[in-house]
Formats: C-alpha cells, structure tokens, sequence
C-alpha cells in the first residue's frame, strides 16, 4: 500500500518526475518576463504582454492536468 | 426611482444569502461538532470545492482592488494572476498533502497542523494570534469593500455606515450557524452571478463605450501604452523584479494561507484537490475582465484618485447601465465581499476555538461554541476598526499577505523534514516577521526592487537551517510516519482511497474531542 520508496526517508526520495511540469507557470509567469514584457506585437488586438499572460493563464491547467496524467499511470502501473 | 429598484433588488438577494447560507445545514442538526462545522465535515466533493475556492479567492479586491490598480498602475496588477495561478499548480501537491495529514490526525486548520507537527500546544497558540492579526484586516477590507459597492450601487440611498454594518451582519447570520458548507452553498450564488455579470460586462463595456474591442484595445495601445509594461505608470518601484519575487512569495503563501486550507479540509477525497488544482485555474480568466474595466476607465472617468479609484468599473457600471443591472452587479461584488469574509471570519474562529481557547483544559469540550462566538467578536473587532480607523487597505493587504508567508518554513518544510526543530521554527518566524513590519513599516517595501516578504522568508529560512543544524536537537520519540506529511495517498485505480486510512496517529497530541473517529465514520 506504501510506496515502496516513501520507506521512512525524506519524502524527496519519492519518485514523481511528472511533478516538474507544475513548474511550468512559473517557467510562463515569471522566467520569460523580460521577453515578453512589450506592447507590440498586438494578437487579437491585445498588447503583446497581456496576451502573454492569457497563454500563461491557459497553460497552468495544461500543466497540471499533465502532472496528473503522469501519476494517474503510475497508480495503475 | 433608480436608488429604489436597485436597493429592493440588493435586499432580496441579501435576504437570499442568508436563507441559503442557513439552508446548507438544514437536517443536519447541531450534531457534528468543529469537523462538521469547520470543515464541513471533509464531505465536500469536486464540484462544490471549486465553487467554494474560486468564491473565496476573488474577493472584493478583484472588483475594486484589481480595476483600481490596472487604472492607477497598468501591468503591476498582473501579479494577482501570476500568483494566483502558480498557487493552484503548487496546491496539486500541496492540498492533498496536508488532507491526508489534517484527515489522518483529525486537525482542522494550520494552526493544529503545527501543534501536533512539534508535539506541544503552544505553537499553535502563537501561530493562531499571529494569524489573526493578519486576517483581521482581510475582513476590514471586504467590510470597505463591500460598503463603497453597496453605497455606489444604490446610489447613495444606503450610507456607508450602514453598509458596512449590513456586511457585517448578513456574513454573520448566516457562518456562525452553518460553516464551511455555508459559505459553500453561497458561493454557488457568488459565482453564477459574478461569472454571469462579468461576462456580460466584458462585452457591453467595449462595445457601448468604444464600438467594439477593436477600437477599444486600439485606442489603449495607441494612447496608454506606459500602462501596458513593467513597471507600468507611476507605479513607483513595481517593476519586473518586484513582480517575479511578488509571484513567488504569494504563491507559497495561498496554499499555505487558513482559508486555502480550510478549502483543502474540506474535501472528500484528495483527488477533489488535484482535479481542482487543474480547474480552478480557468476561472482566473475572469479576473482580465477588471484589469481591463480599469483601463477603459482611463478614457471614460479620467482623473479619479487615490480610493476613488477603486471605483472604477462601478463608475462604469453605474454611468451606462439601467438601475436593476446596477442591482445585479452590486450583488456580485457584495458577494464577492461576503463569502470570503464568512471564510475569514470561520478560520479565526477555528483557530481560537481549537488552538487558543481549546488549549485551555477547562475550556476544551465546547471548541465549537467558543469558535462560534469568536467569529462574531473578531467579526464586530473588524467592523469597530472600520468605523474609528477607515483607510486605504490594499496596502496593508500586502502586509497580512507577507506576514502569513512567514509560517511556510514552520508549516510546509515541518511536514516534509523531520530534523527542523521547533527552535529554528520559531527563530526563523519571529526574525523574518520581524523583518517583515521593519521593512514594511519603514516604507521599504519593495527592497532592492524585491517583495520585501520574500527577502524576510528567505532570512527566515536561513536562520531555521542555522538554528536547526547548530541548536539543541529536538527530543520526540513520536516515528516520522507520525509526525510529518509523507505519503498524501494518492489513489489508486479502482480502489479509490476515500475512506479512513490508518488512525493509527490520534495519539499524538492529546485530543479533548475525538473528532477524528467521528469524521472518519461521517464520509464512509
């Protein structure tokens, strides 16, 4: 029932690589900023910053939902 | 005339509030005791925990606060959406984590998360009125909040005075009685009308004001465009730096943040968290709407200043919309102050019912009365400060937000590293909140072009690494299976794991209630 790695270690032994993709909003949000902070190109009529947040607000549940896919495997594996 | 319909329309749905808050709870009786009522009962399921943490999360501010500051400053105000969003990516582990850590202890709230992670009842004491002291002006604000909305909408027939009481008085009715699945129940209310009504002003504002989006974006880009990048227009200092380290900070404070957490306790199943954490994101969209509402404004209400620029999409809203839309809309944004005040108000409550008042032996079998009776003081403590100490919140907002970052270390690394002893905790919590009103206080904030919580938890962390390798060892027997967050169950294929895991843990600190084995057999 326990995961055989949890064995009373730190919980960092755990194996879970799929948790990386929630670094993903972080990685839209934040690394990319002094790229994205500018007003042209305009799509769809949005300044190119606030489109950028659009797609960086639309890719946080991408990212979660892939993370979730990845352990929902691993608890059928 | 228009004053009329537009107040009858706020008192019907004020009156509806209420019944519906009082109705969650109908045939439940007043058994169930603080689980029941804290976190009603963990029975929430997936659809009523994301309408109950998206009602909570898009509070006043983000009518008032959010067009406010995209109508002051531009860009900056992005950072809601920023932290927002990485809140919810990081609360995928994070939720179910502390779950399955509140379900198997029976702990309700963070500060009884602290007491039985350190083996002793006074940390969760001290975590409990440090806490408070944060939140109380989160309830203010709603209470403002919601009195500027109530007296705009009505235009001008309901004073503010009496406003802010009726704030006060409808969350009140309706949380002491019936909870966490009260305040559930209203968001429901909440968020049909608040999707509903800015959905609807999302396309009537551009289209009445400017002929259309296109014109309407053309003319920001055209003529505001100092607004539509870092560090945005007068801004003074929100500039990239501070809106990375801003993200940063805030979004490893709301996972950890009472409210959050009193969403969390309430599941029924860790996996209701982990679809949430994937849903919950979508309703940040929304939250474009006012930014963009603030902007607009620019052109149509120019030179509002100081609080009156909060005003800013009701200026709107007011000025081009007959008086019962008006009526909708106020009811929308009073809501958004009422449910996550009733949140506010019952997570206090909780803290002091359980971890204050219920760490008092003599005191300990009513924990559910005293946290009753704790809402409505702390409560009627934020409407008093309201009338005699009215000001400009947004700001001291920032501060609650950076103060609470300061548990992280205590709260979040506690559970997942056993060596962190209380000491450094401690230590690190009293120097980085210490640093945190020091800076603050100094107008220091941002420092060095950085969220000045951020740099205070950093500190913190440093002083808690030092205290613990350095300090006395801690001397607990209790296995790491008992005390720490290790394994958050996550459930396998065709053997969801609702129900009770091991109680094997009850015994760790001493409970005066039994609630645990109550809860467990209330959600088989």
């Amino acid at each position: 029932m326990r995961n055989q790695f949890s064995g009373g270690r730190s919980p960092g032994s755990r194996k879970r690589p799929a948790l990386l993709w929630l670094l993903l909003p972080y990685v839209a949000f934040l690394a990319v900023l002094p790229l994205v902070n500018r007003v042209t190109p305009t799509v769809l009529g949005l300044p190119f910053l606030f489109f950028w947040m659009l797609v960086a607000t639309l890719l946080t549940p991408l990212s979660v939902g892939l993370a979730r896919r990845a352990d929902r495997k691993r608890g059928r594996a | 005339m228009n004053a009329a319909v537009a107040t009858s329309i706020f008192g019907a749905f004020m009156v509806l509030t209420v019944v519906l808050g009082l109705l969650a709870v109908r045939g439940r009786g007043s058994g169930g005791g603080l689980t029941e009522w804290s976190v009603g009962g963990r029975s929430l399921g997936t659809v009523f925990i994301w309408v109950l943490m998206a009602g909570e999360s898009y509070t006043s501010f983000s009518y008032l606060g959010a067009a406010g500051w995209g109508y002051n400053f531009g860009a900056p105000v992005l950072y809601v959406l920023a932290y927002m969003s990485c809140g919810y990516a990081i609360g995928y582990v994070v939720g179910p984590m502390l779950w399955a850590y509140a379900r198997r202890h029976g702990l309700v709230g963070i500060t009884d998360m602290v007491a039985h992670r350190y083996g002793r009842a006074w940390p969760g004491t001290a975590v409990a009125i440090l806490a408070t002291v944060c939140l109380l002006p989160y309830i203010q604000l709603q209470i403002t909040g919601m009195g500027v909305v109530v007296s705009t909408i009505s235009y001008g027939a309901i004073s503010l005075n009496w406003a802010y009481f009726l704030g006060f008085a409808v969350t009140t009715g309706f949380v002491v009685v019936s909870g966490l699945r009260g305040s559930a129940w209203v968001s429901v209310l909440k968020d049909i009308l608040v999707i509903g009504t800015l959905g609807f002003l999302a396309v009537y504002v551009p289209l009445h004001y400017f002929g259309g989006y296109g014109p309407f974006l053309d003319r920001i880009v055209a003529e505001k465009p100092q607004w539509l990048t870092f560090p945005g227009h007068a801004s003074g200092g929100l500039g990239q730096g501070w809106f990375i380290t801003t993200t940063l900070v805030n979004s490893l404070t709301v996972v950890i943040f009472p409210t959050t957490v009193a969403g969390y306790l309430g599941a029924r199943n860790a996996d209701a968290l982990r679809r949430n954490a994937m849903y919950l994101p979508f309703y940040n969209v929304l939250l474009f709407v006012p930014m963009l509402l603030g902007l607009a404004a620019l052109f149509i209400v120019p030179g509002l200043v100081g609080a009156d620029s909060n005003l800013a999409l009701f200026k709107l809203v007011v000025d081009s919309l007959p008086a019962w839309a008006v009526g909708v809309i106020g009811v929308a944004a009073a809501l958004s102050s009422i449910v996550p005040m009733a949140v506010f108000m019952l997570v206090i409550g909780t803290m002091w019912g359980r971890s204050v008042l219920g760490a008092i032996p003599r005191l300990a079998h009513r924990q559910k009365l005293w946290s009753q009776l704790v809402v409505v003081a702390a409560g009627a403590l934020a409407l008093l400060l309201t009338y005699t100490a009215p000001n400009t919140l947004v700001r001291l907002s920032l501060i609650s937000y950076e103060g609470m970052a300061q548990l992280v270390p205590m709260l979040l690394l506690g559970l997942v590293w056993r060596r962190l002893t209380l000491s450094a905790a401690v230590s690190g919590l009293v120097v980085g909140f210490t640093l945190v009103c020091v800076l603050v206080f100094t107008g220091n904030d941002p420092v060095w072009g950085m969220n000045a919580g951020l740099v205070a938890l950093a500190v913190n962390v440093v002083v808690a690494l030092a205290v613990t390798w350095l300090g006395p060892r801690a001397a607990d027997d209790r296995p790491d299976a008992e005390v720490l967050a290790l394994e958050d169950e996550f459930p396998r294929e065709g053997a969801p794991r609702d129900g009770a895991p091991g109680e094997a843990g009850v015994a760790g600190v001493a409970r005066g209630t039994g609630e645990a084995g109550a809860s467990a057999s209330a959600s088989a």
